[in-house]
């Protein structure tokens, strides 16, 4: 049993959130500064930072009052006890996750509870936990965002072997990257969701890198490259420059994430990240053969902190603590 | 009686201080214990331990505080925003008031204030600038002549005459320019003209009395500095106007 209170702002999204047992959300409140962000056409560390610093005190009064846990420094507040306090140390901006982490540590010392640092994509991880489905250990993970691109065995938490990363970009950072060679405002990923809408995916055959190679990396440079050309050999309509490139960079995916199953032996396979989200991913993966899917609501694949919460549980249950001079690592290693 | 626990993390300096008086009378703040060392970079990691070290020889608990208070800044960005961040959190757990205060306001109190003295605090801002401010003692009270500002030292020297009293690591980075600019000046050397908490607090507790805001979501850093990435947007758009 735990009720934990955890927190995250690695990147651009201020969120507490309330959790119990790692499954139960009892509160979940995200403060997005994507509008901006989004006239810099991707996220500036600095102004994150001072969004995050600004943000907190409403966003940690709001999830804990929507989650009706007692306030331990409020003698009339009643609800259930919490256990524990969490935040993301890593990876991440720097700056950004200094918030959190201080902000967490201090709660931790005035309601005398234990503080849990969290690997943000151990926190990604476990929003396939939340609710009532959940894989096995040990299962495979794609970890799809603007920073990772990962196929990722789990076999325990906190124990994880990684079977292939991209060699360059990140998918979601190729989505970014695409959306503005095609004026599509920022973050790409939504927008050349739209923009595929009623487009042809066949109409330009854009590579799948590494298709017929053994190894389970990615590379998401050259699709980049692809069509940077196919927009100077002429273009074409743009729904049809985002919905085959989407097809290609999914497809990608898939193809990975069916030559691991087919290695591992796995059939459980996580579907974690930002680039979660895209339907045509949760559709395709869906439909592979013989393989159980797991997919976080669309509103746990983005940056949020119930999933740290839900991490931090077992955390806590594994007797993972932190003190009052753990400090953040914006380059944390997963494995 | 009244307590108050203040940090100042503006600068590579990490203070904590626990701070005492009875608001009834108009004696200044005792200080019942200051912690203060150079952090560096290792605000985060020490912040908390200073503070309980600071609360232990106070032989303060800190459920017996009443009122939190923490440097706005100017000062270094990642500093300003540990320090905002942990108290924002100590005020958000305990429920208690927290008064942002701004950096140089504090530093002003490091000094005596003597009837007509101008006191210039000036702080190390990088990229050769100071973040710098004046303020003109009358009739015992303060008086802002200068407010916070970040400029060049020459530019920020220049808005002064007379013979100011400059205090701080800017006013040691550029006493020579100090001296050429304004030969009366006179200078307070380190160690006593680096930020207090000790100053902080009692700056937090004249304020408090004035009805500064409590709010802790309000105790925000002032940076005095644009990120790049804006001043470059700013800059693209002059230029299309132009």
């Amino acid at each position: 049993m735990s009720v934990i209170l955890a927190i995250e702002s690695s990147c651009d999204e201020t969120g507490v959130a309330v959790i119990r047992n790692g499954r139960e959300v009892l509160s979940n409140v995200v403060a997005s500064q994507i509008d901006i962000h989004k006239v810099y056409g991707g996220v500036v560390p600095e102004i994150a930072s001072r969004q995050h610093t600004r943000a907190i005190v409403e966003v940690a009064t709001e999830a804990l009052a929507e989650a009706g846990v007692r306030h331990p420094g409020k003698p009339d507040s009643t609800g259930l006890d919490l256990d524990a306090v969490a935040a993301t140390n890593g990876p991440g901006l720097m700056g950004s996750l200094l918030v959190g982490v201080c902000f967490a540590k201090s709660l931790a010392r005035v309601w005398g509870l234990p503080f849990i640092p969290v690997h943000h994509i151990e926190g990604h991880l476990f929003s396939v936990f939340i609710g009532d489905r959940a894989p096995e250990w040990p299962f495979l993970a794609l970890v799809v965002s603007g920073g990772h691109t990962q196929l990722v065995r789990c076999d325990a938490p906190q124990q994880y072997a990684l079977l292939g990363a991209t060699r360059d970009d990140a998918v979601g950072e190729s989505f970014d990257k695409v959306a503005r060679l095609l004026d599509l405002p920022y973050p790409g990923g939504p927008s050349i969701q739209r923009a595929a809408e009623g487009g042809n995916p066949g109409a330009f055959d854009f590579p799948r890198a590494l298709r017929s190679h053994d190894s389970l990396e990615f590379s998401y440079s050259g699709l980049k490259t692809a069509v940077l050309y196919a927009l100077r050999d002429g273009g074409g309509p743009p729904a049809d420059l985002a919905a085959s490139f989407q097809e290609a960079a999914i497809d990608t995916l898939v193809i990975k994430t069916r030559q691991a199953v087919e290695q591992t032996g796995l059939r459980q396979v996580a579907l974690v990240g930002g680039v979660a989200a895209n339907r045509l991913l949760r559709e395709r993966l869906g439909a592979l053969e013989g393989v159980e899917v797991f997919m976080p609501e669309f509103k746990y694949c983005m940056d949020n902190a119930a999933m740290i919460g839900a991490a931090a549980h077992a955390l806590f249950e594994a007797g993972v603590r932190g003190d009052s001079r753990t400090v953040p690592s914006p380059g944390l290693p997963l494995v | 009686m009244q307590y108050l626990l203040a940090a100042d993390t503006a600068t590579s300096l990490c203070s904590v201080a626990v701070c005492t008086r009875d608001p009834e009378t108009p004696v200044p703040p005792q200080i019942l214990s200051e912690v203060h060392f150079e952090a560096g970079r290792r605000h985060a990691e020490s912040l908390l331990d200073a503070m309980d070290a600071a609360l232990s020889h106070a032989a303060i608990a800190l459920e017996e505080i009443d009122l939190l208070a923490i440097a706005t800044g100017p000062g270094s960005f990642t500093g300003l925003r540990i320090g905002v961040a942990t108290w924002k959190g100590l005020a958000f757990a305990q429920r208690l008031p927290l008064v942002g205060v701004p950096t140089l306001d504090a530093m002003s109190r490091l000094v005596p204030w003597t009837e007509g003295a101008l006191i210039v605090p000036m702080l190390d801002a990088r990229m050769s600038e100071v973040f710098g401010a004046a303020y003109r003692i009358e009739d015992g009270a303060r008086v802002e002549q200068q407010a916070a500002c970040v400029l060049p030292p020459q530019e920020f020297l220049a808005q002064l005459s007379g013979a100011p009293l400059c205090i701080g690591d800017g006013a040691w980075l550029y006493r020579e320019q100090i001296a050429a600019a304004l030969p009366q000046a006179v200078m307070a050397l380190p160690p006593g003209a680096a930020p207090r908490a000790s100053a902080l607090a009692w700056e937090a507790f004249s304020r408090y009395d004035g009805g500064a805001t409590t709010d802790p979501g309000l105790a925000n850093p002032v940076y005095l500095r644009k990120s790049q990435a804006e001043v470059n947007r700013e800059n693209a758009a002059k230029a299309h106007d132009a």
